[in-house]
Order: C-alpha cells, then sequence, then structure tokens
C-alpha cells in the first residue's frame, strides 16, 4: 500500500509549505512585552519591560479608559517620547513620558506626564479629554501607578484647561511658593468647564500630585490637565523634605 | 400718444430695475453679513456643565458681543502710545446676548469697579503681571483701540468663567449725543435731579432726550456720591431700553439708518464687526424682543478700597445667570 512517488512529494511540500506559513505566523504574532502587559491583571512586570526598554520606570493604568501604559523618560531629551513607542522606534502617537527634571521615584511635589492626544495621533492620552465631562469626572477618580516594587494610588480631583505653557517652566516645583502658586492657579481658575470633585478644596504644597496633560494638537494654544493627588503608597517610598 | 405710453413704460421699467438692483444689493450684503455672524460662532463650544445636581448645555444659538463706553474725554479714540494704563477707561460694560432661536435679546450690566484679574503689559504689548482690580482698568493697559478690546474682552471672559463672546464694539462716551440723534431721540422719565449739568433733566419729568443731555443722562456719575455707580446703571438700563425701542422703529422705517451711524461715529468707535455685519444684525432687530426683563445686572456689593470704590461680584448669582442666558438645562 505503499504511496506512489508523486503524492510522496506532494505531502513533504505540502508540509515544507506548512512549516513555512507557521514560522511567519508564529514571527508576526511574536509581540513585545510591553505591548502585552496591562496593569488590569494588577501586577507589571518591570524586569520584562526594562529589558526591552530601560527608560521605562512606571506603569499607569486609569480604569474605565483605555490609558494603560509603561511611563518613559529618556535621560538625553525631554520630549524623545512625544515622537517615539515604548521601544525606542519612531511614532506619530508616541508614548506617556516625563521630563528630565521630574524624579522617577515619583517623590516630586507635581510630577508631570505628558501624552499625546487627538484623534489623528491616536495617542495614548486621547482618552483623557473625556474628563471634560462632569458625569465622566464623577464616575472616575482613580488612577494607579506602579513602580518597581511599589503601587501608588492616587484620586483625580480636578481637570481643566490652561494655557500651553510648560507646567515645569512656569513654576518652580522644588520650593513651597512655586507649589503654593500652582494650587492657587488652579482652585481659581474662572471656566465653567473646570472640573473639582466636591470636597477636595485642601490639597496643599506637601502632597504629592500627578499631573497629566495632553494638547488636541501641535499647535493648540490650550493643554488639557488632569490632576490626582497621591492617596496611597503602599511601600512607603514617597518623601521629600519641602524647601520653604 | 403711442411714444408717451413707450416712454412711460421705459420709465416704469427703469424704476423697477433700480428698485430690483437695490434689493438684490441689500440682500446679497445682508448674507455676506449673515455668513460673517456665523462664521464668528464656528468656534469650540464649552462643553456640559454640573451645577448643584443639574446638568446643563451651552446653547448654541447665541451670538455674544462686548460693548464698552470708553470715556477718555477726547473726540476720537486715538493710539495710545504709554503703558500706565492711559488707553481710557472702559466706563459702561455691557454684553449684549442674541438668542437667535427665540429671537431675543439680553443686555448684561457689568458694574465697572467688578474686581476681577486685571493683566498688565508694556507698551510693546509683552505680558509684564496680573493683579486684581476694577475691570474697567484693564482697557487702559493697551493701545487704545483694537489692543485694548482685546485685552478687555478677555478680562471679561475671564470674569465671566471663560464663555465666548464673539465680537465687540467701543465706543467713545462722547458718540452718545450722535448716536442717540440718529434713531431719531429717546424717551425717558429722568429718574434723579440732574439740572446742574443740564437744566432739561428735571426729576421726575417726562422728556424726549436730544443731544448733549442724552451724553448728560447716560454719562454723569457724581463720584463724591458713595455707589453713584449704581444710580447711574438704574439710568443707563432705563435708557438702552428705550434706546432699543426707539432704533427698532428707525429701523424699520429705514434699515440704512444703521450704516449712517457707522459712518458718523467711526472715527470715535473701535470694533471688529463689519459693516455688513451690523447691517444683517440691525435687520434682525424689529423681530426679536426685548424689554426691561431682558436687562441683567451682575450682582455684589460695593465697598471703600483703599482709594477707590471696589465691586465685589456674588460669584453665585453670576453662575446662576450664566447658567439661566448661556445654558440650557441637559434632558
Amino acid at each position: 500500500m505503499a504511496l506512489p512517488n508523486t503524492q510522496k512529494r506532494n505531502i513533504i511540500l505540502f508540509s515544507l509549505l506548512l512549516c513555512i506559513l507557521c514560522s511567519v505566523t508564529g514571527c508576526a504574532r511574536k509581540t513585545s512585552a510591553i505591548s502585552s502587559e496591562s496593569a488590569k491583571d494588577s501586577h507589571i512586570d518591570f524586569p520584562l519591560l526594562q529589558e526591552e526598554n530601560p527608560d521605562i520606570f512606571a506603569w499607569i493604568y486609569i480604569p474605565g479608559t483605555e490609558i494603560d501604559y509603561p511611563i518613559l523618560q529618556n535621560k538625553q531629551s525631554d520630549d524623545f517620547y512625544a515622537s517615539h513607542d515604548a521601544l525606542g522606534n519612531e511614532s506619530a502617537a508616541g508614548s506617556v513620558y516625563i521630563e528630565l527634571a521630574n524624579l522617577t521615584s515619583m517623590c516630586d511635589f507635581n510630577t508631570v506626564l505628558h501624552g499625546q492626544a487627538g484623534e489623528d495621533s491616536k495617542g495614548p492620552f486621547t482618552d483623557l479629554y473625556q474628563f471634560q465631562d462632569p458625569l465622566f469626572f464623577d464616575e472616575h477618580e482613580t488612577i494607579y501607578l506602579y513602580l518597581d516594587g511599589n503601587v501608588l494610588t492616587y484620586k483625580i480631583f480636578a481637570a481643566y484647561e490652561r494655557d500651553n505653557t510648560s507646567l515645569l517652566r512656569t513654576y518652580d516645583f522644588t520650593y513651597l511658593s512655586g507649589c503654593s502658586q500652582f494650587l492657587y492657579d488652579l482652585y481659581n481658575t474662572r471656566d465653567m468647564n473646570m472640573q473639582i470633585r466636591d470636597g477636595w478644596d485642601f490639597v496643599n504644597p506637601y502632597h504629592f500630585l500627578i499631573t497629566l496633560t495632553a494638547q488636541e494638537s501641535a499647535d493648540s494654544e490650550k493643554q488639557f490637565n488632569v490632576v490626582a493627588v497621591l492617596t496611597q503608597d503602599v511601600a512607603g517610598t514617597i518623601n521629600r523634605v519641602v524647601e520653604e | 400718444m403711442h411714444i408717451k405710453r413707450k416712454g412711460l413704460f421705459i420709465i416704469i421699467i427703469s424704476i423697477a430695475t433700480v428698485i430690483s438692483l437695490i434689493l438684490a444689493g441689500f440682500f446679497i450684503v445682508r448674507a455676506v453679513g449673515m455668513k460673517h455672524v456665523m462664521d464668528r460662532t464656528d468656534v469650540q463650544l464649552p462643553g456640559r456643565v454640573k451645577y448643584q445636581d443639574k446638568l446643563y448645555e451651552y446653547n448654541d444659538h447665541i451670538i455674544t458681543f462686548l460693548i464698552l463706553g470708553i470715556d477718555k474725554g477726547k473726540e476720537t479714540i486715538e493710539p495710545y502710545e504709554k503703558d500706565d494704563g492711559g488707553g481710557g477707561q472702559a466706563d459702561a460694560l455691557f454684553l449684549a446676548v442674541m438668542n437667535t432661536e427665540e429671537k431675543t435679546i439680553e443686555i448684561i450690566s457689568i458694574n465697572r469697579n467688578a474686581m476681577t484679574d486685571i493683566s498688565i503689559y508694556d507698551k510693546d504689548g509683552n505680558y509684564y503681571a496680573t493683579y486684581n482690580a476694577q475691570i474697567a482698568l484693564q482697557h487702559g493697559y493697551g493701545d487704545g483701540k483694537e489692543m485694548s478690546c482685546q485685552y478687555q474682552l478677555t478680562a471679561v471672559q475671564n470674569l465671566f468663567y471663560n464663555i465666548p463672546i464673539h465680537g465687540y464694539a467701543a465706543v467713545n462716551t462722547n458718540a452718545i449725543p450722535a448716536i442717540n440723534d440718529t434713531v431719531g431721540g429717546v424717551d425717558v422719565l429722568v429718574l434723579e435731579d440732574l439740572t446742574a449739568w443740564d437744566p432739561t433733566l428735571v426729576k421726575d419729568s417726562q422728556i424726549h432726550l436730544m443731544g448733549e443731555s442724552a451724553y448728560w443722562y447716560v454719562k454723569f456719575r457724581d463720584s463724591y456720591i458713595y455707589d453713584s455707580i449704581n444710580m447711574r446703571m438704574t439710568r443707563q438700563k432705563q435708557y438702552l431700553n428705550n434706546f432699543i425701542e426707539a432704533a427698532k422703529h428707525a429701523a424699520k422705517k429705514n434699515i440704512f439708518v444703521v450704516l449712517d451711524l457707522y459712518r458718523e461715529i467711526s472715527a470715535q468707535m473701535t470694533t471688529d464687526i463689519t459693516p455688513t455685519e451690523i447691517l444683517y444684525l440691525t435687520s434682525l432687530l424689529p423681530q426679536y424682543e426685548f424689554d426691561e426683563t431682558h436687562f441683567h445686572t451682575v450682582a455684589g456689593e460695593t465697598v471703600m478700597g483703599e482709594e477707590f470704590e471696589e465691586f465685589y461680584v456674588d460669584e453665585a448669582a453670576l453662575l446662576q445667570m450664566i447658567l439661566d442666558i448661556f445654558y440650557i438645562e441637559a434632558e
């Protein structure tokens, strides 16, 4: 019952093709640890991520949004990740990043997290603009920020538009006066679309904040900011001396 | 006989052609004006607002203009060179809010002493500092022309929680007699004795204001009398109400009256509203409803500052007014 030679050849050829096809699709399916990581399971594998890009130092997750991304800091350029993805490849959408003026330990008064928004770029902070709506703002108040060995919980207490000037260059957050001025300006913003969470008018320079900032386009006159205050520091690593 | 009839026919045709051309011209100009007005409203609209457990949406049928009365004591508005606030104070500030769907006009009067953030610029237009001061002062820190108006618009917009303001017109208060007379004068019941400045302004008398009398009635205040601004604002409210009535009648009789006015006072006025837009807006006027119930005043309290009176806005009342006029309750 031996198969004829031509049939044998066909089977070998078919198997060969199948092998090639599998290996090709296998390659395509092979994803980076960065793109397959998510904080939805409450765990971030930092050693694996940092193997792919050592600039990754944290992970941000806002339940109820698509914001579930690594946070990076480039050691040479403030805005390298405005135009590069988390693997360091050029990308119009960019990544979530902080500037060199902020510490990766998250111990600054205000750590400013940049991310692109806008429909064209499909940037990581496109969902941020949902916080303009009072109902969305009411229903979404928590941000989780994962560090290697720690999880920080922040409560969103403000969302507002301001002139598109750099927060880190406008306010000197290394001094109490700069922190106070930022909070004064925030609480005194006169805008019908200013969102301030009821009962959250007590934030002071001794707190630890993050500000998520985005613009609709590169030449926008305004930037949209979502500001959150640290409420839980599981490992107790967040600390700083406030300079008067 | 035949020739006569032919001549008459030609005359009728000619008149009809001229009338048709004028009408066509008017409607074209009006349409251009309408398009320009509509373009102004093509800006990013404010989002939804939640206030005291109610949800509101911005009313996108609204067009808002800032009307300023500039006190410089000169016949014309001229550019100002220095940076010491000499570009003239905005002595009278009004927002005219047109609702194109409901065909209503709301007038909001803003106290000139309302304390708010004022931005100081140098003569080259470089930002210098922000401080809390009477809103009327902002106009002075500019060129006395477009730049001053733009600064004033920003200050008013800031006071009004950043609602859109689509245009401005700043008129030197010296132009009041010309404006008053173009609509054929304005009837008022004199609310306070002003005979020291104009013998015709006897308290409680019903008079037809013409020329300079209108100026004194609208403009005068005795700064030695505490809170005299409120007394003047009451007169201005009454005058404006009756002026709009007179303007509606005048526009019904002759729509082009507004262009005469524009020409006559253009040296005493700074505006970003074009003549075609003004023609369009005036053509709407007769259909629009306006009486004293459409006149609003920003509530607050006057206190004596170190040197000058200061008016502190009742923020809750202002917010409610903004929601009532510029927003509609969301479903």
